[in-house]
C-alpha cells in the first residue's frame, strides 16, 4: 500500500470551531476572564486530541483492494476491500476508504466512480473485509487509480486523508447476449454447402466425442459423473461431433460523428453481436476463427476457436470505437489474408452493404478482391436486423 | 436507542447544563427547568413519535420574536442584565430548535448556543460551582460531539443515503431505454451498493471502547486544558471579578452606611479576603472571630425623605494622612489576601502597625480614625488584589481584646530636643475627632426622645446613673440589646414602619427588628446622649476558620458594624488588658451590641460535616485564588517564584563560568581569569584524559552494540520524506532487517545488487524467497503492479523468517 502523501486539514465545521475559540480566547485576554482561559484552553484541547487522534488512526493500518479477472458489460463488480490494523494496541475508528475508478479505454467524458466504505471500528491487529458492488454497465478498460483513506474521528471537525497509490485494472467486456434459433441456422445452413470445409473429429457419427457442460434437454445418462463431481457441475459426454466450418467474422463499426443516441446504441449492438458469436463459435472450439475490426484503424486476429483466444478478441471488441471514416478497403485486404476459400465471412454493420459500399472509392477497390464481401452475409443492423439474432438475455459466460 | 436518540438526549442535557450556567448566577431555577421540560417533550413528540413539529418557517419566525423579545430586555438593562438578555435569548432559541426537524444544521446549532451559554455564564458568575459544572459540561460535549459525528457517518455510509458514486455511464431517457432495446448497452443509472447497513453501523460504533476513548478524550483535554490555563502567560495582575452584581440590596462593606427601611437584605457569598493569624512563634491563632476594622464613622445625618445615613469621618484627601506606627517587638502578625477591589479601605485588627518600612509605605493610616487604606491614587484604582501583613498587639492570650489605645504619639513621651509639633497635630486631630463622635445637637433631645429616656432608664436599672464610669454605661447599654427575646436580628424589612419617625427612634421605640448597622447606630447614639464619645465602626467579622488552610475565610456576608467608645486614660480600668500601653490619647473600647442571629451565629462543627465543609471551602479558596484570580503576580509566585526570588542561577553566565571553573579545577585544570586567561594542568588532568579515553571507547562499543537493536522503525517515516527510505513497505523493512542483521545497502548499489550481495555475504538460507521479494518490488515500484495475496503471502513468510534468525554476535 504506497502512500502517496497525507494530508490532514480543517473542515469547514472545523474552522468554525477555531474561530469560537479564538473569539473566547480573545474575550479572556480583552477582559482578563480566567474562566473564559479555561473554557478556550478546553476546546483548544479537544481540537489539538482530535488532531492527535486523526493522525493516529492513520498510520498503522495497511489496505489491500480485491477485484474480479474480468467481467461482461452488464455484470455488478464485487470489490473487496480489506484493511488490517497492524498496531497492537488501540482501536482505530471510522476509517472511510475512498476508492475511485474511470474507464480510460475508451476514454469517458463523464467523471469517475467513487465509492466509500466506512470501517467503523478496526481492533489492534485485526483484518476486517468489506465489499461494494457496481454494475459495470459500459465496455472497456477501467483503471483503478488513487484510493483514499480519511479518518474524522472522533469530532468530525478535523480530517486527515492518506493518498494511496493502488493501481489496478480491469477489463469489461462487452455484453454477450443470447442467439436466436436464427443464428443457428445461418451457421448450420452454411456447414452444409458444398463449399464448406468440414472436419471430422471422432471416429464415427455418434461416438464418443469429449465431454462439455449440461444443457436443458441432454439425457441424464449422457452425465459423466466422475467429471461433475471434480467440476462441480454438471458435465455431459458429448457423442455428436459437430460439424464445424472456418469462420471469419467482420464488425463494421461506422457512425456518422455526431451520432444520435440510437446510432450510439446500434454500435454497442454490433460489437456485443460479434461479441456473442465470438463466445458462441468458441464455446464449440475447434474451427477457425478469424476477426477483422473496421473502423479508424482496422484491426484483425486469427486463430483456432478457444477460450483463450475468446478472451483475447473479447479484450480487443471492449475497446473499439465506431468511426465516420471507416477504412472499409483495408479492411478487405486483410481479408483477403485470412479468407480462403470454403470459409464464411459474416459481417455485422451498423449500415447496409449498399451504403457502405457506394462510401468506397471505385479506384480504392480495384486493388483488393472485393468478392468476398459480396458474398458475405451481411447483417445490417440499421434495418433492425440483429433483432432477429441477438437478444439481451443473459447466457452464460465463456 | 439509536445513535440519533442517544444524541437528542445528550444534547437536551448539554443545553440543560448551559442553562445551569446562567442559572448559578441569578439563582432561578425556573430556566433550566424549562430547558428540561422542553427537552424531554421534543425528544419524545418532536424527535421519537413525530407529533409535534416547527416547520421552518415557524422556527425562524419565533427566533425573530425571541430576538426582538430580548432586544427590548437588552436595552432596558445594565451590562448584567445585558448579559442576562444574551442568555436568556441563547435559551429561546434552544427551545425553538428543540421543536423542529433534527438536521446536522440543527444539532450544530444547538451545540453552538449551549457553548455560547457557557461563554455568557463564564462572566457571570466565578464560583466554584461553575468550575464543577465545567467538568461535566465537557463531559457531556465531548461525549454530543462524538456521537453527532458517529451519527453523521451513519447517514453518509448506510444504505439509502445519497448515492455513494455517480455510477458509471449515461443516464438515459426511460422512454428512449424502453422503445430502443439497444439502448440499454449504453448504460443506463448505474449505482454502488455497499454491503452495510446502519443497524450495523450503529452497532460497530456503540461500545464500551467507545465509553473508554471519550473518557480519555475528556481526561486529556482537562489536563491539556489545565497546562494551558497555567502557562499562559498573564500580563495583567487585575483579573475579571464577575458581574457588578444586581439591583437588588445586599449584605457586604461600604465606607458610607445608609439605613435600609424596605425590603430584603440578600446575603452575599462572595469572598472578600483571607486572613491568617499567627502569633510570634509563626503559629496560627484560631478560635478568636476577629473584628477588622474598616472604616469609623461618626457623622448620623437624616434627610427630608427620612433617609438615615452615617458618614465618615473625613475624606481620605483630608491632613496629615501618614503611615502607620513600626510594630512593637510582640505582636500578632495578620496577613490579609484581598480580592480584586477598587475601594482603598484595608481592613486590620485595630490597633495596627506596619512590620517594616517598605510595608508602611504602602499602607496609610487615617489620622483622624487611625484605620488603615491603601497608599496611592485610590480614586483611579484599577480592580486590583492587594496582599498586605500589619502588626498588631489586639490579641492576647488568644482572644482579641476589647480595649485598645489609640496609637497617637504620646507629645509627653516625645525625647527633649525633637520637634513636637507633629503631635501636637495629631492631638488636635484627636480633639476635632472625639467632637465628632460626641456630636448630639439640641434637636436631638426631641428626635430621639424615646432613645434617650430609655437610655436613662437603662443606666437607672442598673443603678449607675449617679456614677461616671462610661465602661460600666456602655455595658449596661450594650447587655440591653442583647437581652433574651427583646431584639430580634433580620434582614427583612418587609414589616411595618413608623416613617415619621427617625429609623432608629423607631428601632428602639417600635419594632426592635434590624441588622448590625441599627443595633451599633442605636448604641452609638445612646452613648452620645450621655456625652461619651462614640462612633460606628464598619468592617468584616471572621466567622469561617479553615482548617486545612489555617485562615479565615472573610465573605461579604460577614460585613459588620459595632461601636466603638473612647477612654481617656484615666478611664481605663488598671485591670483591663489593653494590648499596650495607654497614652494620653487614650484607648478604644469595643461594643457590639448587635444579638446572635442564625446567618452570624454559627457553630464551628468539628465532625466530618465541618472537616467536609472546610475543605469545600479551601478548594473554594484555590479556585478564587488560582483559577478565577490567577493573574502575573500569581502565576509568577506559583510557578516561576521559587526560581525567580533567586539570584537568576540559570541565567547569571558569571555563575555558571564559576561553576565550570571549579568543576574544571577538580579534574586538575585550573583556568584563572583576569585581562590574560591562563591554563594549567596537574597529574589529575592526565589522569581524567586517560579516563575519559577509556570510557569513550567503551561508550563508542555500546552504541555500536546498541544500535542494530533498537527498533527504528517509528522514526521510518522521517526517511520516506526524505527520499532515502522506499515507499514501499515491504522492501523498506527488508532494508531495516538486512541492517539489522548488519549489511546496509551502499550507494550505487541497485536494491537487486544489494540483496544478493547481502544473501551471499550473510549467507542466508531465505535466497530465493528474498529475490523473488525484490522482483516482486521491481514490479510494484516502477511497474505499478498489484501483488495477489499469495505472492504477499510469500514475502511476509521470508521477512518474519529474516526477523528471526539471531543478530550478528548475539
Amino acid at each position: 500500500m504506497p502512500l502517496i502523501r497525507r494530508r490532514i486539514y480543517l473542515r469547514p465545521e472545523g474552522w468554525y470551531y477555531l474561530f469560537v475559540i479564538v473569539f473566547v480566547i480573545g474575550g479572556a485576554v480583552l477582559r482578563n476572564v480566567n474562566l473564559l482561559v479555561a473554557l478556550g484552553g478546553l476546546m483548544a484541547a479537544a481540537l489539538i486530541l482530535h488532531w492527535q487522534l486523526v493522525l493516529r488512526s492513520l498510520s498503522g493500518v495497511d489496505v489491500i483492494r480485491t477485484l474480479p479477472a474480468r467481467l461482461c458489460a452488464g455484470d455488478v463488480l464485487d470489490a473487496e476491500v480489506t484493511v488490517r490494523h497492524r498496531s497492537q494496541r488501540g482501536n482505530v475508528w471510522a476509517l472511510e476508504f475512498g476508492d475511485r475508478f474511470e474507464r480510460i479505454d475508451p476514454p469517458e467524458s463523464d467523471v469517475a466512480t467513487e465509492v466509500k466504505l466506512l470501517f467503523p471500528r478496526v481492533s489492534a491487529g485485526q483484518e476486517i473485509t468489506k465489499r461494494y458492488h457496481c454494475t459495470m454497465t459500459r465496455r472497456g478498460i477501467y483503471h483503478f487509480g488513487k484510493a483514499k483513506l480519511t479518518s474524522r474521528y472522533p469530532l468530525g471537525l478535523v480530517e486527515g486523508t492518506c493518498f494511496l497509490d493502488m493501481p489496478d485494472r480491469l477489463v469489461v467486456y462487452p455484453t454477450i447476449g443470447k442467439l436466436s434459433r436464427r443464428w443457428q441456422g445461418l451457421i448450420e445452413a452454411e456447414q452444409v454447402g458444398e463449399k464448406s470445409t468440414r472436419h471430422r473429429r471422432g471416429l464415427a457419427e455418434g461416438d464418443f466425442y469429449g465431454l462439455r457442460e449440461w444443457r436443458n434437454g441432454d439425457s441424464p445418462r449422457w452425465i459423466h459423473w466422475r467429471t461433475s463431481a471434480k467440476m462441480g457441475a454438471l458435465a455431459v459426454r458429448q457423442f455428436e461431433q459437430r460439424r464445424s466450418s472456418d469462420m471469419v467474422l467482420l464488425l463494421d463499426l461506422w457512425s456518422p460523428s455526431s451520432a444520435t443516441l440510437e446510432q450510439k446504441g446500434l454500435v454497442e449492438a454490433a460489437v456485443a453481436f460479434a461479441a456473442t458469436a465470438v463466445v458462441d463459435l468458441c464455446r464449440h472450439g475447434g474451427s477457425h476463427l478469424g476477426m477483422i475490426v473496421a473502423s479508424r484503424e482496422v484491426g484483425h486476429w486469427s486463430g483456432t476457436a478457444s477460450a483463450l483466444y475468446a478472451q483475447e478478441l473479447l479484450e480487443h471488441l471492449s475497446v473499439c470505437q465506431a468511426s465516420e471514416s471507416v477504412r472499409l478497403v483495408d479492411a478487405v485486404q486483410r481479408l483477403g489474408d485470412m479468407f480462403h476459400p470454403g470459409a464464411k465471412l459474416i459481417v455485422f454493420s451498423t449500415r447496409s452493404r449498399e451504403d457502405a459500399f457506394s462510401l468506397v472509392d471505385r479506384k480504392l477497390r480495384e486493388g483488393v478482391k472485393w468478392k468476398p464481401l459480396e458474398e458475405a452475409v451481411w447483417i445490417d443492423g440499421a434495418a433492425g436486423e440483429f433483432q432477429s439474432f441477438l437478444s439481451l438475455d443473459r447466457e452464460p459466460r465463456a | 436507542m439509536n445513535v440519533e436518540r442517544w444524541l437528542q438526549v445528550h444534547l437536551v442535557i448539554l443545553c440543560l447544563l448551559g442553562s445551569l450556567f446562567v442559572a448559578l448566577s441569578t439563582e432561578n431555577l425556573l430556566v433550566p427547568s424549562g430547558v428540561l421540560l422542553a427537552g424531554i417533550t421534543s425528544v419524545v413528540f418532536t424527535d421519537a413519535l413525530r407529533w409535534l413539529r416547527l416547520n421552518r418557517l415557524l422556527g425562524n419566525l419565533g427566533a425573530v420574536g425571541a430576538v426582538l423579545y430580548s432586544l427590548r430586555d437588552f436595552f432596558r438593562s445594565g451590562s448584567d442584565g445585558q448579559l442576562l438578555a444574551i442568555a436568556s435569548l441563547l435559551v429561546y432559541l434552544q427551545v425553538i430548535l428543540f421543536y423542529q426537524e433534527k438536521q446536522s444544521r440543527l444539532y450544530w446549532q444547538m451545540i453552538l448556543l449551549s457553548l455560547l451559554q457557557v461563554v455568557v455564564g463564564a462572566a457571570l458568575h466565578l464560583g466554584l460551582a461553575f468550575g464543577v459544572l465545567l467538568l461535566v459540561y465537557t463531559s457531556v460535549s465531548v461525549s454530543t460531539l462524538v456521537l453527532f459525528f458517529i451519527h453523521r457517518e451513519t447517514e453518509l455510509h448506510s444504505p439509502g443515503a445519497a448515492p455513494v458514486g455517480p455510477g458509471l455511464g449515461h443516464a438515459l431517457p426511460q422512454r428512449i431505454t424502453d422503445g430502443e432495446p439497444w439502448m440499454s448497452l449504453l448504460g443506463g443509472p448505474a449505482t454502488v451498493h455497499v454491503d452495510d447497513s446502519r443497524e450495523e453501523i450503529s452497532r460497530s460504533f456503540l461500545s464500551t471502547a467507545l465509553i473508554r476513548q471519550i473518557v480519555m478524550l475528556t481526561c486529556g483535554a482537562l489536563l491539556f486544558a489545565a497546562a494551558f490555563f497555567y502557562f499562559a502567560p498573564r500580563h495583567s495582575r487585575a483579573s475579571w471579578s464577575g458581574a457588578r452584581g444586581f439591583s437588588r440590596p445586599q449584605t457586604g462593606f461600604t465606607r458610607e452606611v445608609e439605613l435600609q427601611q424596605m425590603g430584603e437584605l440578600l446575603q452575599n457569598n462572595s469572598v472578600v479576603m483571607k486572613v491568617k493569624l499567627g502569633d510570634q512563634f509563626d503559629r496560627p491563632v484560631r478560635d478568636i472571630e476577629p473584628y477588622l476594622a474598616g472604616e469609623a464613622l461618626v457623622e448620623y445625618r437624616t434627610d427630608e425623605e427620612g433617609h438615615a445615613r452615617w458618614l465618615a469621618a473625613a475624606s481620605l484627601h483630608g491632613r496629615g494622612a501618614g503611615s502607620p506606627p513600626m510594630a512593637p517587638r510582640e505582636h500578632t502578625l495578620v496577613t490579609v489576601e484581598m480580592r480584586a477591589t477598587t475601594d482603598p479601605a484595608l481592613f486590620a485588627i485595630t490597633p495596627a502597625y506596619a512590620l517594616d518600612r517598605q510595608s508602611s509605605e504602602s499602607l496609610s493610616m487615617n489620622p483622624l480614625t487611625r484605620l488603615l487604606f491603601r497608599s496611592g491614587d485610590y480614586e483611579n484604582f484599577l480592580p486590583d488584589e492587594f496582599i498586605y501583613s500589619v502588626g498588631t498587639t489586639g490579641i492576647r492570650e488568644g482572644r482579641q481584646l476589647t480595649i485598645v489605645p489609640d496609637t497617637r504619639p504620646d507629645p509627653r513621651s516625645i525625647p527633649p530636643g525633637q520637634p513636637r509639633k507633629d503631635a501636637r497635630d495629631e492631638m488636635d486631630m484627636l480633639a476635632d475627632h472625639l467632637r465628632q463622635c460626641s456630636d448630639w445637637p439640641a434637636e436631638n433631645d426631641e428626635r430621639f426622645s424615646r432613645l434617650k429616656q430609655l437610655t436613662a432608664e437603662i443606666i437607672e436599672s442598673h443603678n449607675l446613673s449617679m456614677t461616671n464610669e462610661p465602661i460600666l454605661i456602655a455595658r449596661a447599654l450594650e447587655d440591653h440589646f442583647h437581652t433574651p427575646g427583646l431584639y430580634t436580628y433580620t434582614l427583612n424589612f418587609n414589616f411595618a414602619r413608623n416613617h415619621e419617625l427617625d429609623p432608629i427612634e423607631d428601632f428602639v421605640a417600635n419594632h426592635h427588628r434590624g441588622h448590625c448597622q441599627y443595633f451599633a447606630s442605636a448604641l452609638v447614639l445612646m452613648l452620645r446622649s450621655r456625652g461619651i464619645p462614640a462612633r460606628m465602626v464598619v468592617g468584616y467579622r471572621g466567622t469561617e476558620y479553615n482548617e486545612i488552610g489555617d485562615f479565615y475565610q472573610i465573605r461579604q456576608r460577614n460585613a459588620h458594624a459595632w461601636v466603638e467608645m473612647h477612654l481617656t486614660k484615666e478611664q481605663v480600668p488598671d485591670y483591663e488588658t489593653t494590648g499596650g500601653e495607654i497614652g494620653t490619647a487614650g484607648a478604644w473600647m469595643r461594643l457590639d451590641p448587635t444579638p446572635s442571629s442564625e446567618a452570624t451565629d454559627r457553630v464551628l462543627a468539628r465532625d466530618w460535616i465541618g472537616t467536609a465543609r472546610d475543605w469545600l471551602d479551601y478548594v473554594d479558596t484555590v479556585w478564587s485564588d488560582y483559577v478565577v484570580g490567577l493573574n502575573d503576580q500569581r502565576q509568577q509566585a506559583a510557578m516561576y517564584g521559587r526560581y525567580s526570588t533567586q539570584s537568576d542561577p540559570f541565567t547569571d553566565a558569571e555563575a555558571w563560568r564559576e561553576k565550570m571553573r571549579t568543576l574544571a579545577s577538580w579534574f586538575g585544570i585550573h583556568i584563572e581569569q583576569g585581562k590574560n586567561w591562563r591554563v594549567a594542568f596537574d597529574w589529575r588532568a592526565g589522569l581524567t584524559a586517560m579516563i575519559l579515553c577509556g570510557l569513550g571507547l567503551v561508550f563508542s562499543r555500546l552504541v555500536k552494540w546498541v544500535w542494530p537493536r533498537i527498533d527504528w522503525s517509528p522514526l521510518a517515516f522521517w526517511r520516506v520524506r526524505q527520499g532515502r527510505r522506499s515507499p514501499v513497505p515491504f522492501y523498506a523493512r527488508l532494508e531495516d532487517l538486512l541492517a539489522r542483521l548488519g549489511r546496509s545497502r551502499r550507494p550505487a548499489e541497485t536494491p537487486l545488487e544489494f540483496v544478493e550481495h547481502a544473501i551471499r555475504e550473510l549467507a542466508l538460507a531465505q535466497g530465493d524467497s528474498l529475490s523473488k521479494a525484490v522482483d516482486a518490488f521491481y514490479r510494484v515500484r516502477f511497474g505499478g503492479a498489484t501483488l495477489d495475496n499469495s505472492e504477499i503471502d510469500a514475502i511476509e513468510h521470508a521477512l518474519a523468517e529474516l526477523e528471526r534468525r539471531p543478530l550478528v554476535g548475539a
